[in-house]
């Protein structure tokens, strides 16, 4: 119901996952959930599980504690996808691989052998007079 | 020494009284190209041979200097233009278009080089390879201006264009390969000639011939050729299974010569490597690889994206499990390259999760700062949802003050209340015409509970700008906290005044209106009363609240049939409480006939629930009292009989209360306890009876005794409470039943009990659940 063991600080309660609702949960339906688990795990056969569930209600139940949940729950950045990237990087692994021959490639290294590939020219230049 | 530099930086201005010819010819002198072609422009170029010559000559050298394509192009058209003739012009004007890749341009241009008889032993070679590049079929054999050691040189990489490496293989005697080799070098290790060799091989599936031909020459291939032996050898590597191997080469390559293409195909072996490891969940190791990769190719949007995947991955683990240390790390990184480069992602989750994660290591200073960070690149205007990019219940404005409340939390945390204030003062300081950046310093100031210089600050906001809604929305809430409800209606009326439709001022002047409404009911003034609440209704028309006690001013005014279609609007706008809050005015003025319809309206608009029938008895109880109602308005006339406690009695019974009902005989216990004890005793030993060991439950109980006189059975049963609060490990309780046993002890209590007082904390039915 809740996270493993801290390491260097306490872990953040989720208390929406502890309930089993969603953060859209109305009072009432976090109320109603909480009752359920509640009459589950009643505090004198299962003390422990009862103080999380109380716990987690606790921060839901009242409106200013909620706002503060909320607002200090961990925000979900909108990662690009994976697969996307990944499949782009795979649209034609032979080619990517260059076990087929790219023509860019073939007239890049053509370029190479002439005067494509020189950047020195003053033996072009000439003298001028005026 | 600084006279010389000045010299090369910044050129002389020329001499007017030397001739722009010679001007020109000085500025030429010194490469000083853009001058010297402004000089000859002067002059009639018709008339002037000598100076066309030499304004051809710097064009073709200034474009020979350019970095930029179109410049490049321009000055060499112009020399052209200038001196058709000229051969090497044309040369060079078709080498431009052709490693601008505008093949047709370039095919012309060396035509033309040709017919100026230009002689460059090269013009055949790149004249052929665009021919080729131009149409990989075309007959080499029928281009006469075509060396015959070019034509060789050429069809290898024609073949390879045309998608037929067999060609290129082919040994019979006489073929390419042996005609250069004899007719050019004479040697069999010829770079290009093995270049050429290792891809047709390649290309047809010789892996280790290829791997041999492809191998490092003894002589270095030009950088466009070397790139691609070794983006092939690696291709190679990796066809034999050595990935790793080929993955150094590429990586090699891409770092010795970083073209796009090399670069691609090394990012891309990086992806599939991150891609097993991001499958099998092993962030660290996506995170490993991305981070070699970018290493040799730091330009990679694809390893940035996947880098920060991973770090957002280890963060939210890291997280989880409350490893805050770890989870900073990542979240760090991740802003700062979302703060390079924006097109990444949004920064503002990530600044968010950083402000809690320094909060949770309680490193308040630097958490103050993160939420100061977030402030920053939060919208200062209400805007959608999506523009913040974070997931919280608060529109933008309520989410910027929450966030200012914070980092004034933060600070103060820290032992460093005055920072904030600084910082907001620092920032007012290098910006005094910012009059959103002074509002926030007046926000800080007025949430560190300097609420004079925070009022100040607003009215100097205002003395530049009388018209600033949000200053004088501000400086009513400052008036409110201080009770001055006069000066605080005189501000909202003033934002209202320019803005008509500014939704928290018509919130906050529709308060004001509807407390001195209240004020005026219970002093009696009903006249008073309704144009207070007329005109606050006025600024929030759907508040069935408003609604309700503008009826029950009118009930007061004997107005029934007014007060009636008062009640009728209420109810559409309303909800449960709304009826609930109908029948109390009805009751409170004794009429049954018309409570009764309310109720029966209410269960045919589906609204009564068991909590409701509670709320509805406790209506009914409240009206036998001699206190206020629950409106805080005077009682009305009773009935002087008991009609009402029977109909409560009613209501409790179509609540439905059965044994199992915890939620509803809480809520009944919290509803009675203060005006019928006895009645709500009953429920709480009903309640306990479903839940024996509950310190809760046996809470009620004991209190409910107490109440009643019942003190010996009271104190038994709150020191059982307190025993499995104690055992619980709930303090917080321990220290409600401690308090509730002193309570018990007080022999005022039956005062007390008549007041309500001891119920007050239990008002709250989900106080200890």
């Amino acid at each position: 119901l809740v996270t493993t063991p801290t390491v260097s600080g306490p872990p953040l309660l989720n208390p929406y996952a502890v309930l089993g609702v969603d953060p859209a949960a109305t009072p009432d339906e976090v109320k109603t959930a909480y009752f359920a688990l509640v009459r589950a795990h009643p505090p004198e056969r299962d003390p422990e599980a009862f103080k999380r569930i109380r716990a987690a209600y606790e921060q839901l139940r009242d409106p200013e504690k909620r706002l503060e949940t909320d607002m200090l729950r961990v925000q979900v950045w909108p990662e690009p996808s994976l697969k996307e990237i990944f499949d782009s990087a795979e649209i034609d692994p032979s080619r990517a691989q260059g076990a087929s021959i790219d023509p860019a490639d073939v007239i890049r290294a053509a370029r190479a052998m002439s005067d494509l590939g020189r950047h020195d020219f003053r033996e072009d230049y000439r003298e001028v007079n005026v | 020494v600084s006279k010389r530099k000045h010299k090369h930086r910044f050129s002389p201005p020329p001499n007017p009284a030397v001739t722009p010819k010679q001007n020109g010819l000085k500025a030429f002198s010194r490469n000083d190209f853009s001058t010297a072609i402004e000089q000859w422009s002067r002059l009639d170029l018709e008339t002037e041979p000598a100076v066309r010559s030499a304004m051809a000559e710097a064009h073709f050298r200034r474009a020979l200097a350019a970095r930029d394509v179109e410049q490049c192009l321009a000055d060499l058209t112009r020399s052209t233009e200038l001196i058709p003739g000229e051969g090497r012009f044309w040369y060079h004007l078709g080498l431009a278009h052709h490693r601008a890749d505008q093949i047709d341009e370039a095919l012309a241009a060396y035509a033309r080089a040709s017919e100026a008889g230009f002689s460059r032993k090269g013009l055949s070679l790149v004249r052929g390879l665009a021919a080729i590049e131009h149409a990989p079929d075309v007959d080499m054999e029928t281009q006469d201006w075509l060396s015959p050691t070019d034509r060789l040189a050429l069809f290898p990489v024609a073949a390879l264009l045309r998608g037929k490496p067999q060609d290129v293989l082919d040994s019979k005697p006489g073929n390419w390969f042996d005609r250069l080799k004899a007719q050019v070098t004479g040697n069999a290790a010829d770079p290009f000639s093995l270049l050429w060799r290792g891809l047709a091989l390649s290309a047809t599936g010789q892996v280790a011939e290829a791997l041999t031909a492809l191998a490092p020459p003894g002589q270095p291939l030009k950088a466009g050729a070397e790139s691609t032996r070794a983006l092939y050898h690696a291709a190679a590597l990796a066809a034999t299974g050595d990935q790793a191997a080929a993955l150094a080469e590429w990586t090699s390559a891409a770092t010795r010569m970083p073209t796009p293409r090399i670069q691609a195909v090394a990012a891309n072996a990086y992806l599939r490597l991150a891609r097993s490891a991001a499958e099998a969940g092993q962030w660290q190791a996506v995170l490993a690889s991305t981070q070699t990769a970018l290493k040799a190719l730091p330009g990679q949007p694809a390893l940035r994206a996947v880098e920060l995947v991973a770090h957002n991955r280890l963060a939210g683990e890291s997280a989880e499990r409350g490893d805050w240390k770890t989870a900073i790390l990542h979240w760090q990184h991740m802003c700062t390259a979302l703060d390079e480069d924006p097109q990444l992602g949004p920064i503002t989750p990530i600044l968010h999760n950083l402000a809690i994660a320094h909060e949770r290591s309680e490193q308040w200073e630097v958490a103050a700062e993160d939420w100061s960070a977030l402030l920053s690149r939060l919208p200062k205007r209400p805007t959608k949802k999506s523009q913040t990019n974070l997931h919280l219940p608060l529109p933008v404005p309520e989410l910027r003050a929450w966030v200012r409340r914070r980092v004034l939390d933060c600070y103060k945390r820290a032992g460093r209340p005055d920072q904030a204030i600084t910082h907001y003062r620092n920032a007012a300081k290098a910006n005094p015409d910012d009059l959103d950046l002074r509002l926030e310093l007046a926000d800080a100031l007025v949430a560190n509970d300097q609420i004079v210089a925070g009022r100040n600050e607003l009215q100097r906001i205002l003395q530049k700008d009388p018209r600033h809604v949000d200053a004088h929305v501000r400086l009513a809430e400052v008036h409110l906290e201080r009770s001055e409800l006069y000066a605080a209606e005189q501000e909202l009326r003033a934002a209202l005044e320019t803005d008509p439709k500014h939704a928290p001022a018509q919130r906050g002047l529709a308060e004001i209106l509807s407390e001195r409404g209240h004020d005026q009911f219970n002093a009696g003034f009903y006249s008073q009363a309704k144009k207070s609440y007329q005109e606050a209704l006025q600024l929030t028309p759907d508040d069935a609240q408003l609604l309700v006690w503008l009826g029950n001013t009118e009930l007061a005014m004997t107005k029934v049939a007014a007060a009636r279609e008062r009640f009728d609007t209420a109810m559409t706008k309303g909800d449960l409480h709304t009826y609930v809050a109908v029948f109390g005015c009805w009751a409170q003025h004794g009429n049954l006939t018309e409570a009764r319809q309310i109720l029966d309206r209410a269960e045919a608009a589906g609204v009564a629930s068991p909590h409701f029938y509670v709320d509805v008895a406790g209506e009914c109880f409240q009206s036998t009292q001699r206190s206020m109602s629950p409106l805080g308005f005077p009682g009305a006339k009773r009935t002087g009989d008991d009609t009402w406690e029977r109909l409560g009695r009613e209501m409790l019974q179509k609540a439905d209360v059965g044994d199992d009902n915890v939620d509803t005989l809480r809520h009944i216990i919290s509803i009675l306890g203060p005006l019928q004890p006895d009645i709500a005793l009953e429920y709480a030993q009903k309640l306990i009876r479903r839940t024996p060991n509950d310190p809760v439950a046996l809470m009620y109980l004991g209190v409910l005794q107490g109440m009643i006189g019942q003190r010996r059975t009271a104190k038994d049963n709150l020191r059982k409470a307190a025993s499995l609060a104690r055992k619980q490990g709930n303090h917080e309780l321990l220290e409600e039943i401690e308090q509730a046993r002193e309570v018990i002890d007080n022999p005022l209590l039956g005062m007390m009990s008549q007041m309500g007082i001891p119920f007050d904390e239990l008002d709250d039915e989900e106080l200890y659940w």
